[in-house]
């Protein structure tokens, strides 16, 4: 046992050097290959993203309909199934998890690409292509406004559900203290676990920060402007602004009897 | 670290249900799981009121070793 546990931190050096080491054998391979410089790469993806961004965007919408809907159905199924006792339930809830998750992410990704899709078209489109272009563009926001309504009516469901399996939990999801109330509903153990979850995802999100600030600050010497720097930046310091703030008044400010400052 | 329990044998002679359970302590169904389960250990106010609804004592129900510390 000891000796796989040595054995592991050697492994995965080694698969990290061979990685760099392939990686760069095919950059160097490409860069003699092709005029291999940074606005020619830019170029190319400019010239070609369209052909990857329109199939994705309906690709994740189908993904995000067909997958929550299956989810969604097998985990209304195991609780009408559910005896009250076996712990069968607790996969039900792991499947609303993560349809939930994927509901949030997909949202995310589908305006990102639309946002992508309107900004390059509209600098590569010729006037030929105009109506084509105005068809698919009306085909997308359409989709993208079925693809919001179908999280929220989605979302809505699964927390309905998700209140019927525990009836202490309280909260309308459509409310805009929904956030508040569900959290009050939540006992010891749950509120342990979300805290949790939430300090893990801020320390995280803190390195992607530092990461895309780097990116844009590197970006600014190849046209990517100040937007950028100047975005990452206010959201990076809301964030560790709001983590001080909260860690203070946690810490410091005394709370009544029912634990509220 | 999670706390030795026979929680889920005192439920059994109470006759209630996980939801059952977790509604006489003030708690959730998944709380008295994970509890069960070994995957969280109660507060003091919980394990108390777990040994009233089980009429044991605390040190009945949740067993503390040296061990569990390891």
């Amino acid at each position: 046992m000891k000796a796989k546990r040595k054995i592991k931190p050697v492994l995965a050096a080694i698969l990290i050097i061979g990685t760099f080491c392939v990686l760069g054998f095919g950059l160097g391979f490409i860069s003699g290959y092709h005029d291999f410089s940074l606005e020619s790469i830019i170029n190319l993806i400019k010239n070609n993203i369209l052909y990857i961004v329109v199939p994705l965007f309906f690709l994740v919408t189908a993904f995000q309909l067909i997958f929550t809907l299956v989810a969604y159905s097998k985990a209304k199924k195991i609780y009408a199934d559910w005896d009250g006792e076996n712990e069968h339930i607790d996969k039900a809830e792991l499947i609303i998890d993560i349809t939930i998750g994927i509901l949030s992410v997909s949202i995310i990704v589908l305006t990102m690409l639309v946002s992508i899709w309107a900004y390059i078209s509209t600098n590569v489109m010729t006037e030929e292509q105009f109506t084509s272009t105005l068809l698919l563009g009306l085909a997308i926001y359409i989709s993208l406004i079925g693809s919001a309504v179908f999280v929220i009516l989605m979302q809505r469901a699964c927390v309905q559900l998700v209140k019927r399996i525990n009836p202490e939990k309280k909260g309308e999801i459509m409310s805009l203290n929904f956030d508040k109330v569900w959290e009050q509903s939540l006992d010891e153990a749950q509120k342990l676990t979300t805290f949790e979850v939430g300090y893990r995802a801020y320390k995280f999100t803190n390195k992607a920060f530092a990461i895309a600030w780097f990116i844009c600050i590197v970006g600014m010497s190849y046209g990517f402007g100040l937007a950028p720097v100047i975005t990452v930046s206010l959201l990076w310091l809301t964030m560790t602004i709001s983590h001080i703030v909260y860690g203070y008044r946690i810490e410091h400010m005394p709370k009544d009897k029912k634990g509220r400052f | 670290m999670p706390l030795l329990n026979r929680l889920k044998e005192y439920r059994s002679r109470l006759g209630v249900n996980q939801q059952e359970m977790g509604a006489l302590v003030g708690t959730s169904r998944q709380t008295i799981s994970q509890i069960e389960r070994g995957d969280y250990s109660p507060s003091v106010t919980l394990a108390i009121k777990i040994a009233k609804v089980c009429g044991a004592q605390v040190e009945d129900i949740f067993i503390y070793t040296e061990d569990n510390e390891k």
